[in-house]
């Protein structure tokens, strides 16, 4: 469970995070949305122990994460795993040894125990041809599958998916969202995903949290109906505009 | 014995990116920053290791030749002599050399290596600059004009600090030290020969390795600087051997 | 002045930072293996083959000192092989500090760059424990073995550049390397070349670690371990000079 509360961000003058209130529950599947540059990023990493807010709490399963210390923020994460925008893969090992890396590091057992492991994750995240392989070989698609799938290794509660699917392609944007479903709903995995790809949004949420202005509109995502997706929670027809839907009921 | 191969490859590889340099040159005159770069990282940042690499020569040959020489005949009247001829002809291009290479071979290499690994070579083509003309050049022409300098610098820095051991531990005054008899014009040839086939190899040289880098990222990287290294010493010995035999050949010993 | 203060003091907090994961021995035995393997098989014929051109060289050189000076061919030889002994260590840990360091500063560079570090932080892996600790230990005993070796091809390059140019027989050469202390002297020689193994992989590890954004920043980082590390070579080598003198 993770409860933000009177979070406060500034960057100088830019004030980016303006009293903002966030409850993700667990198993959710929730959407980070706004402009670029708008702090759904900033957000997102205030929320995770990657960046300090100047004032407000972040409790996650009950431990506040401002003010933390770093070792206190280290152990958070690894049970809420975030997945940076570049597959920052390590590129002296094979795939492989990405996966096993922080399995290895922590003792999780005998070898043959992790290469069961990895195993399963390769093939959960569908990499599992490119085991040997380097990641400098990869394509980029491919490089992001990998990258969940050795945040997955660590088997956490959360994953966070900073911008998934930006710099990829239609298809394979798709496919990897549909991917995170998957893995969302079989690992029962909170996710966040932080993302401006519209299209995806649109297909997949149910329920999106936008950023703008410094303030955040929480709102839920109905099926889509002849005149637009129908969007509870969002007077002011925010989240609707940034969409590109219609009127709404 | 594929080593082997690879050294003839690679002799290949600079004549080839001396040619392709020397006709960016004239490039380089739009790219002004890249050359003051370059100077400051080759030059002036090799000038206190030099220093003190060379004052530590200087000071350990004198000492310890004194010594010996103190032994069995102590006159040391001729040491200054010998030492000067030996610092100029020899021991000094040699060490500015392999210092040269340990420092700025490596650095160069990594740097190149690193541009590939992130794909910024790439970016330059794309931005259509010519990267022999951006990169490249600069190094060299920098080059040419730093180690020389450089060499100058530990040569006098050299025979200072050997001059000052003699004087202070063995009484040797200065003015019997700095005794040119045996120094010819040709050792300063050889001198001056060395150290510009230095400059122009040593970065040639790091390059190349540096666009060689493999697909494994980091360490590949990694790999590049110390190859670098290695292969602008091996480079610089086989320069260092050829000049001076050259030099026993054409004037003959001593 | 500061800015190198400042260094010197980051150097010795990594140094402190690392060495907490030799007692209990926390080794990341692949990354050891690794780095070892990388050094100990790849480069080595390579390096060795430097050391006896190194050797070959300086004997030529000291070589030339003598035949001006017209001493006796015993004097002379003690002379140049004074100063080999000398020199020739101190040259060769430099070179070798320069290939090793800078695959480290280089390697580790890179993975700043890539963000690579921050990712291992992320999976809960202290980059200190996994990167700067094993290399430590690899190069101590890497930079032990390399000198050692490098010391022995050295003087074989020596030996022989003295029996063919200057008729000197091999074995009054190394009668006048191996006296008057062999044992303590190759003692001594492996006990230094620890220290430097120590000295070029922590510093090394720091500067590469320092890099943040450009790849400039890599080569300024190889640059300045080669030269901070070779200082540090000189000091070494002093300290042992005054205690050789003290004892």
């Amino acid at each position: 469970m993770i409860v933000a509360q009177g979070l406060r961000k500034a960057y100088g003058d830019n004030l980016v995070l303006d009293s903002v209130e966030l409850s993700i529950a667990d198993g959710e599947l929730v959407y980070l949305v706004g402009q670029s540059g708008e702090g759904k990023t900033v957000l997102g990493r205030c929320l995770f122990g990657l960046e300090r807010a100047d004032a407000g709490s972040v409790r996650i399963d009950g431990f506040e994460m401002v003010g933390a210390t770093p070792r206190e923020l280290h152990r958070v994460r690894m049970s809420y795993v975030y997945v940076f925008q570049h597959p920052t893969l390590f590129d002296s090992f094979t795939v492989e040894e990405n996966i096993a890396l922080p399995l290895r590091y922590h003792r999780t057992g005998s070898e043959a125990a992790v290469l069961r492991q990895v195993d399963r994750w390769l093939e959960l995240a569908g990499v599992t041809p490119y085991r040997r392989a380097y990641p400098s070989e990869l394509p980029f698609g491919a490089q992001k599958k990998v990258s969940i799938a050795r945040a997955l290794s660590l088997q956490p509660k959360g994953l966070i998916l900073d911008e998934p699917t930006t710099g990829l392609d239609r298809a394979t944007a798709d496919a990897l969202t549909d991917l995170v479903l998957q893995l969302h709903a079989e690992l029962k995995l909170t996710t966040v995903l932080i993302s401006h790809d519209r299209p995806n949004i649109l297909r997949t949420a149910s329920r999106v949290a936008l950023i703008t202005g410094g303030r955040l509109v929480d709102a839920r995502l109905g099926r889509p109906a002849a005149e637009g997706i129908a969007i509870e929670g969002d007077p002011d027809r925010i989240l609707a505009r940034f969409l590109g839907q219609g009127p709404v009921a | 014995m594929r080593w082997l191969g690879s050294l003839v490859s690679s002799a290949v590889d600079i004549l080839a990116l001396l040619a392709e340099t020397l006709r960016s040159l004239k490039g380089v005159g739009r790219h002004p920053e890249r050359l003051l770069a370059e100077l400051s990282s080759i030059g002036t940042g090799s000038l206190i290791f030099l220093f003190a690499t060379a004052a530590f020569m200087g000071v350990i040959i004198v000492f310890q030749t004194a010594t010996q020489i103190n032994k069995a005949i102590p006159d040391l009247s001729m040491l200054g002599a010998g030492f000067i001829r030996v610092m100029t002809a020899e021991m000094i291009p040699l060490l500015t050399g392999l210092m040269v290479s340990a420092r700025v071979g490596s650095a160069i290499s990594s740097e190149v290596a690193s541009m590939v690994v992130t794909e910024q070579m790439d970016a330059l083509r794309l931005a259509n600059t010519d990267p022999t003309e951006y990169i490249v050049a600069p190094k060299l022409v920098a080059s040419l004009v730093a180690v020389p300098i450089l060499g100058l610098v530990s040569l006098a820095t050299g025979i200072t600090a050997g001059m000052l051991v003699g004087w202070i531990v063995f009484e040797i005054h200065p003015s019997t030290f700095l005794n040119f008899r045996y120094t010819y014009g040709y050792h300063f040839l050889s001198f001056c020969l060395k150290l510009l086939s230095f400059a122009v190899l040593i970065p040639l040289v790091s390059v190349i390795e540096g666009f060689r880098t493999g697909r494994q990222g980091a360490f590949s990287v990694g790999q590049a600087a110390t190859r670098g290294v290695i292969m602008s010493s091996f480079f610089v010995f086989v320069a260092d051997l050829s000049v001076s035999l050259l030099e026993r050949g054409l004037w003959g010993a001593p | 002045m500061r800015g190198l203060l400042s260094h010197v003091g980051g150097i010795t907090w990594l140094f402190f930072r690392a060495a907490r994961y030799a007692v209990p021995l926390r080794l990341e035995s692949r990354e050891f293996s690794r780095i070892l393997l990388h050094f100990g098989v790849k480069s080595l014929p390579l390096v060795l083959l430097t050391a006896v051109i190194t050797g070959a060289l300086m004997v030529l050189q000291t070589g030339a000192v003598v035949e001006l000076m017209g001493a006796t061919s015993m004097v002379g030889w003690a002379s140049g092989v004074a100063v080999l002994r000398e020199v020739g260590p101190v040259l060769i840990g430099v070179m070798f500090s320069g290939q090793v360091g800078s695959f480290n500063a280089a390697e580790l560079g890179l993975m700043k760059i890539t963000e690579q570090v921050e990712a291992l932080s992320g999976l809960g892996v202290d980059p200190v424990r996994f990167l700067v600790f094993p290399r430590m230990l690899a190069m101590m005993l890497m930079l032990a073995v390399l000198t050692v070796y490098g010391d022995l091809f050295a003087l074989i390059g020596g030996s022989i550049v003295s029996w063919g140019m200057f008729d000197l027989d091999p074995w009054v050469f190394w009668q006048q390397v191996l006296l008057p202390h062999p044992v303590d002297d190759l003692l001594e020689g492996v006990l230094k070349a620890v220290f430097f193994g120590l000295n070029i992989s922590v510093v090394s590890c720091y500067f590469g670690l320092q890099v943040e954004r450009d790849p400039w920043e890599v080569g300024v980082a190889v640059n300045r371990s080669v030269v901070t590390s070779a200082m540090g070579l000189f000091v070494i080598d002093y300290l042992f000079a005054l205690a050789r003198a003290g004892a």
